[in-house]
């Protein structure tokens, strides 16, 4: 009989435990604190934005700022709240840049500029003067793959001198189906050292997943997070898959509290783009993953299908432009901690980065009482137990 | 033979009915900016955050167009639309700056697309939107066919006068 007591406590003292530790999981949650940024801005500088990137350089914190307006790349420091620099993007001349671009930064003697076509990598000095170029057109085995535009989700990473990009999925059959000779033909990225301009198409291949089904417009997204790991999704998939040496991949459920609608069969708007806007308000899709490398977690950005259907030209602009989102917060293990709702039409979850302090979302929504167009404006969340 | 003709008595009221709504709808927008419909024959929106080779063509065109040739730049933002005038170097007499966006927001033109008005006498007789269409730059040439169209017709009028 005592033998059963000793039991029944120690069983039940574990169990307590166990329930103590998970609830305290589930009760880590992100809270918009008092502090914020605000920085004005000037006539030709912008709140609107396809890319942002938070780096820090000599003891300043900065924030880049893609000005498609512009064609510039606008630098602001965070600490005096003022424009350090703007990085005209030239389209003719000696220091002309074409294409679609993207930018990644390591610090201010290393902005690089990343072109989708054709395929080219420079490097940029805070003048607007090309120091360095690297054609990415055919890579060291003369195999060719042209790149996804380098914007939000899907930029550049940079790993010592190596620039990882990830290259467009431009399949072979016009009917939007993934075959089985596309998975065996197409790679997800392309490496490319900065220091010798060599250029590598790395041995990753798209999810066997894919194959045989329609991925016209799946749109993708990729981070580096904890541990080297590199972290992919594709919109209509709803798993992550995660590699460390872009060869084989972990797939890992993403777990949410969410049911996701997830597109699919796509193709049927190859031509409709008004139908295609339409059909992506029904749907969800990860926008984003960002690593907070402070913390150890992963911030999931899902875009939410809409609960209420409308056809107004103007809705459905910003709709795609300032869409509704939530995040679901994981831990470096990919274990899911807590989702957070945001309210409808404050956020601008285009801009957001990660400092020591937390994240920093931007609250130029349109649609926001406060918004102007002559403002940058971030709110400060932090990790929080609940 | 009753049926077809209740059809095409349906299928014309239906169109004009359509027209009409435009005419309206164009009328009330540009009264809101002080204009009268009266002026002009061909009305462009322009949704300037659009891509650059869908209104590079229709933006150009405008610069030295004629009186009764309107450009109507649209934007949820302001300062989208003061970059696109300073870029090509239109001046204020020529277009409409519609700051509010509210040709979107009543339907006139779609989010990426010019979308062309062609009027007679203050009246919409037809409606090219360009979203329909892969070819951008070959309306300028329906515009200017059309422009000289109407004033053979107008000439016309005036020698039977």
């Amino acid at each position: 009989m005592r033998y059963l007591t000793y039991c029944i406590t120690i069983y039940l003292l574990l169990t307590n435990c166990n329930t103590n530790s998970a609830d305290e999981e589930s009760r880590i949650t992100l809270e918009p604190t008092s502090e914020s940024i605000y920085i004005k801005l000037g006539k030709r500088e912008i709140n609107e934005t396809a890319l942002s990137q938070y780096f820090s350089d000599k003891d300043s914190n900065y924030l880049a700022l893609l000005n498609d307006k512009y064609n510039s790349i606008d630098i602001y420091n965070l600490d005096k709240k003022v424009l350090s620099y703007k990085i005209r993007i030239e389209k003719e001349g000696t220091n002309a840049f074409i294409g679609k671009f993207g930018f990644i930064i390591k610090n201010l003697d290393t902005i690089v500029l990343i072109s989708n076509w054709p395929p080219s990598v420079a490097i940029i000095n805070t003048e607007g003067k090309i120091t360095k170029r690297i054609s990415c057109e055919k890579d060291e085995n003369g195999k060719f793959l042209p790149f996804a535009i380098p914007l939000r989700g899907l930029n550049g990473i940079i790993k010592g001198d190596i620039l990882n990009i990830v290259n467009e999925l431009s399949i072979r059959q016009y009917t939007g189906k993934f075959t089985a000779s596309d998975h065996k033909l197409l790679k997800i990225v392309t490496s490319v050292n900065l220091k010798q301009g060599n250029v590598k198409i790395l041995p990753l291949d798209y999810p066997e997943k894919l194959i045989d089904k329609d991925v016209f417009n799946m749109s993708k997204c990729w981070e580096k997070g904890y541990d080297d790991n590199f972290i992919f999704s594709f919109s209509i998939l709803s798993d992550l898959f995660v590699t460390q040496d872009f060869i084989n991949y972990r797939e890992i459920p993403l777990e949410t509290d969410h049911e996701l609608k997830l597109p699919e069969n796509m193709f049927k708007y190859a031509t409709d783009l008004q139908g295609f806007l339409n059909y992506e308000k029904e749907t969800d899709a990860i926008k984003d993953i960002l690593y907070d490398k402070f913390r150890q977690y992963y911030y999931i950005l899902i875009r939410k299908h809409e609960q209420e259907l409308n056809n107004n030209e103007e809705y459905i602009l910003k709709n795609t432009l300032y869409p509704d989102c939530f995040i679901i917060i994981l831990d470096k293990d990919f274990k899911h901690i807590s989702e957070i709702n945001f309210p409808k039409g404050v956020y601008y979850f285009n801009n957001m980065f990660i400092t020591k302090e937390g994240l920093y979302i931007s609250e130029d929504h349109v649609d926001n009482p406060i918004y102007s167009e002559d403002a940058l404006r971030f709110r400060l969340f932090k990790v929080s137990k609940k | 033979m009753k049926n077809i003709n209740l059809i095409l008595f349906l299928g014309i009221f239906i169109i004009s009915c359509t027209s009409d709504k435009e005419t309206i709808e164009m009328d009330n927008f540009l009264k809101s900016f002080n204009l009268n419909i009266n002026d002009y024959k061909v009305i462009c929106f322009v949704p300037v955050d659009g891509c650059g080779t869908c209104i590079d063509p229709s933006l150009n065109y405008a610069r030295d167009a004629r009186k009764d040739y309107l450009l109507v730049m649209s934007s949820m933002y302001r300062k989208s639309i003061d970059i696109t005038a300073e870029r090509i170097q239109i001046y204020d007499h020529n277009y409409v700056a519609d700051y509010a966006n509210l040709s979107m927001k009543k339907g006139l033109v779609t989010p990426f697309s010019p979308c062309y008005y062609f009027l007679r006498y203050g009246k919409v007789i037809r409606k090219l939107d360009l979203n329909q269409t892969n070819n951008k730059s070959g309306i300028i040439g329906e515009v200017e066919q059309f422009f000289i169209e109407e004033d053979a017709n107008i000439e016309k009028m005036e020698k039977t006068k």
